[in-house]
């Protein structure tokens, strides 16, 4: 029981009890209540739920998808231009030579300092 | 029933049997009780749906509590969730559900206005004490478990709602008969 000062005194206690319910549940009621709460039982029944059977269902959707995919694209050849194919050839057989463009004071302007230091020590000047 | 196959399985259920067979009524009451706004539709799909659920859920049921006490947990859920949504929608809607003690009982209308009242000006927390254990007749450690809380948050809940009834509704009782508390609904 509760603690003291926990309970109202008993007559309130009747007179709420008696004053906030529904009213009783004739036998009608009981048998209405009684056969929606059947019918929703039956469906409620795990045979009856939806997910089996989607999880059955699951692997012959994944089938039918991967039959009725659509058809893709044949390879085609890709046409490569012979000038580019000659020029590319050409790069390999002949590197181009990298030519810094020199501005006004003489200076590789394309080139860090570095790769100038570089490139005269290798080249010799 | 699936997962429920063998001899336990059939004793389940027919537990669960004679437990909506002997608890319908009672949990109709509980249900009309906690949603508090006089609705016996919604008092009675929130009680359908709280056996639905305790149906389904019945292979998970491992007797560590009463089947009682298991299915009128779920039940006070059911209910509190009714109610939470109801008042998200009348928020939407800007709309509010007008709280009647219903038609068709019998008795003093007045006085059952006095009563919703009364009841009304309880918090939903103090409310759900009250009727689980004064009017309902769970123990204070059974309603605590059923309104997942503390016994001694539950008493300090009883304790205040108490207090408030007796402002709002002391004059009707006559204080000469204080016996203990234990004037609860039966079951059924």
């Amino acid at each position: 029981m509760a603690g003291q000062g926990t309970d109202p005194d008993g007559q309130l206690v009747r007179l709420i009890d008696e004053s906030y319910a529904p009213p009783p549940l004739t036998a009608s009621d009981r048998a209405r209540l009684r056969s929606r709460l059947d019918a929703r039982l039956e469906r409620a029944r795990p045979g009856r739920r939806w997910w089996p059977v989607a999880a059955a269902a699951l692997p012959a959707v994944l089938l039918a998808l991967f039959v009725l995919r659509p058809a893709p694209e044949p390879l085609r050849p890709v046409e490569v231009p012979t000038q580019l194919a000659v020029d590319w050839a050409s790069d390999l057989l002949y590197p181009p030579e990298i030519v810094a463009a020199e501005d006004e004071e003489g200076r590789a302007d394309a080139l860090p300092e570095e790769y100038r230091a570089i490139e005269v020590l290798l080249a010799g000047y | 029933m699936g997962r429920m196959a063998g001899a336990g399985d059939e004793e389940l259920r027919s537990r669960f049997e004679a437990l909506v067979r002997e608890q319908l009524e009672r949990a109709r009451r509980v249900a009309w009780r906690i949603l508090g706004d006089g609705d016996l539709a919604a008092a009675e799909d929130v009680t359908q749906d709280a056996l639905v659920r305790a149906y389904r859920g019945l292979a998970g049921f491992r007797g560590e509590a009463r089947m009682e006490t298991w299915f009128y947990r779920i039940l006070v859920r059911q209910a509190q969730n009714h109610r939470r949504w109801r008042a998200v929608r009348e928020l939407w809607s800007g709309t509010t559900r007008e709280v009647s003690g219903g038609d068709e009982e019998p008795g003093d209308p007045l006085l059952r206005a006095r009563v919703l009242a009364a009841l009304g000006s309880l918090s939903a927390a103090q409310r759900e004490a009250f009727v689980l254990v004064h009017l309902e007749g769970f123990s204070v450690r059974e309603a605590a478990e059923l309104l997942g809380r503390r016994p001694g948050t539950l008493k300090t809940h009883l304790k205040r709602a108490a207090a408030k009834l007796r402002g709002e509704l002391g004059d009707l009782a006559s204080w000469q008969d204080r016996e203990p508390i234990r004037t609860a609904s039966s079951s059924g």
